[in-house]
């Protein structure tokens, strides 16, 4: 039997099915489990057990076992949980709920959610409820009844601008650091108007897929001087104000700008990505997919200025060159980079062989749809790079022979790392 | 005498420790400075340790548990420190590799307790982390039956209060 100090550091790892059968084996062993304040703080149903499996009964008996010392319930694959999780929840009432994420569930009606969260919303500080029957009646109670949050996912939520528009009411949701309203469809540009109102200090917000977005968004964004990470999707239409203007503005005034992320954007132009770099010297993340008009031009202001960049995801650029790739790297901005992504360009060999002689911290590589890339290269980049290397994607690289895919294949493979490698329904 | 040297330290980078049965060992200053307690001791911080001496008694640690303690402390050195900021995510993503599990595989459990007791008190946080982990998969997925006999537990409860309990569970 091991001594009663080590008992919490090894209950504390232990799944709630097994903390359950553990509590059955002795007094001793009942007695510091049933009792232990921290044991039963986090209801985090997504460890240890696929989290789709989860059903009301089972949440109810844990809560019922937590009640008050619960301040964590996280469950993202929660498609079998009905309105009876909820309302165990509210039943104890767990007022010390800190965080809260309920994800992928369309049985839990808006009413439920509204309700629950004017019970227990005071201390809330994360709330998860991407992919559910939320609605903008929900939101705006979240916004109402929340003071402390702090971080708020709304991604694929069916809600609406009107969401966040409150009106006379009062906002008490203060302290939102982090906003996620990814592949939200009904809400429109006008969003950004009441977000620089409501959440004045936000650093991470997500748009990715409203429509509509203007030069006239991305200068509202500018009102966002804490802004740390950015995400867009669409062409930026000019209203009356010309995109670079735009970028110079917004650049200016987000100087601590770490993710910027902005796809499938023609409109974009190599001087946009001058602003961009030259004012946000601390960028890590910049996702430029789709920039069809950006050229070599970019990637030399990216070389020059991005000395801290992590992740750079370049793809559908046809304008991108090996000179450009292999000058962005010579300029020194490949020492830091993990993740990059060159899909759909005009790449060939040499921009591979550069990669692999100028990164030595590269993690994941996607050249997908890359037609003048050839299996010498892949070799190359696999036996230079392959070692430190979770993932290559090639899928429909015509000219990779299968004997450089299962070359890379066995040099990831060794160490976890995956390759995909595969043809689609080539026209 | 002289129970463990290690491989790489010459005379003058080495500190002394003994166990509570007299045995000492001479360690890398390097393994010292990794793990905080031991630190305070090499810079003079608690009374075990004097600067003079450069030796250190531990009077809760064997000789036997001290050997290995060391040798995987050892087999760590040239790892990088770890970020300890966020206890949770710390837990959470302890991951034991093959050459951790071998090494706790191959003692028995009661020398599993007392490693894990030594690590606790020398303030070895990883091997603390793994040692609870390993316990902790030893008990996922037993039934109550099982792990009352693969720790060696005398069921106390009367067959009511068990049966009410099982009900409740």
């Amino acid at each position: 039997m091991f001594p009663t100090e080590l008992a919490h550091g090894i209950f504390e790892s232990l799944p709630l099915a097994s903390l359950c059968k553990a509590s059955i084996v002795s007094k001793r062993w009942r007695h510091f489990i049933i009792n232990s304040q921290s044991l039963w703080k986090n209801l985090d149903f997504t460890l240890n057990r696929p989290s789709g499996t989860i059903t009301d009964q089972v949440v109810s008996t844990y809560v019922n076992r937590g009640k008050l010392r619960i301040q964590t319930f996280i469950c993202r694959n929660a498609e079998r949980l009905s309105e009876r999780t909820l309302k165990a929840l509210r039943a104890v009432p767990c007022h010390n709920l800190k965080t809260f994420e309920l994800a992928s569930n369309s049985s839990i009606n808006e009413t439920a959610i509204v309700i629950f969260i004017r019970t227990i919303g005071s201390q809330l500080k994360t709330i998860n409820l991407s992919n559910t029957q939320t609605s903008d009646r929900a939101v705006k109670t979240m916004l109402m009844h929340c003071p402390q949050l702090e971080t708020l996912n709304l991604s694929l939520c069916k809600i609406t601008t009107q969401a966040f528009d409150l009106g006379d009411k009062q906002c008490e949701a203060l302290k939102v650091r982090e906003l996620d309203l990814n592949g939200c469809r009904s809400i429109d540009k006008a969003v950004v108007s009441f977000i620089i109102i409501l959440f004045p200090n936000i650093t991470h917000l997500n748009i990715h897929g409203i429509s509509g977005i203007t030069t006239h968004t991305l200068v509202n964004l500018a009102h966002l001087p804490n802004l740390e990470c950015i995400s867009m999707f669409g062409n930026m239409y000019e209203d009356g104000l010309v995109i670079e203007d735009a970028f110079l503005t917004f650049a200016k005034s987000c100087p601590l700008l770490r993710q910027f992320a902005l796809e499938e954007c023609p409109d974009l132009t190599d001087n946009c990505v001058r602003h961009l770099v030259v004012s946000c010297v601390n960028l890590e993340e910049l996702t430029l997919n789709g920039s069809y008009n950006l050229t070599d031009e970019a990637t030399q202001y990216i070389g020059n200025y991005c000395n801290r960049l992590k992740i750079l995801r370049i793809g559908k650029s046809p304008g991108i060159t090996d000179s450009g790739i292999s000058l962005m790297l010579d300029l020194g901005c490949g020492s830091l980079l993990e993740i990059i992504e060159l899909k759909q360009n005009n790449i060939t060999d040499n921009s591979l062989r550069k990669l692999a002689d100028c990164c030595d911290k590269l993690k994941m590589i996607n050249v997908n749809f890359c037609p003048n890339i050839t299996g010498s290269g892949v070799a190359y980049l696999v036996k230079k790079c392959g070692k430190l290397m979770q993932h290559l994607s090639m899928v429909d690289c015509p000219n990779v022979a299968l004997d450089a895919a299962d070359l890379a294949r066995r040099v990831l493979g060794q160490h976890g790392g995956t390759v995909n490698y595969l043809f689609r329904a080539l026209r | 005498m002289d129970g463990y040297t290690s491989n790489n330290a010459s005379e003058n980078e080495t500190i002394t420790l003994k166990s509570s049965d007299g045995i000492e060992f001479h360690i890398d200053t390097r393994i010292a400075n990794r793990y905080t307690l031991l630190n305070n001791w090499n810079s003079g911080g608690t009374y075990w340790f004097t600067a003079f001496k450069k030796s250190a008694c531990l009077p809760n640690v064997t000789g036997k548990v001290l050997e290995k303690v060391l040798e995987w402390c050892e087999h760590h050195i040239n790892d990088p420190l770890p970020n300890y900021d966020d206890d949770d995510s710390r837990r959470r993503n302890t991951v034991i590799d093959d050459w951790d599990q071998n090494f706790l595989n191959r003692v028995d459990q009661d020398m599993l307790f007392d490693i894990i007791l030594a690590a606790n008190y020398l303030d070895i946080k990883l091997l603390l982390d793994i040692g609870c982990k390993t316990v902790a998969n030893m008990i996922k997925g037993k039934s109550p039956e099982e792990l009352r006999s693969s720790f060696n537990i005398v069921n106390d409860f009367t067959p009511e209060e068990e049966e009410a309990i099982r009900r409740e569970n």
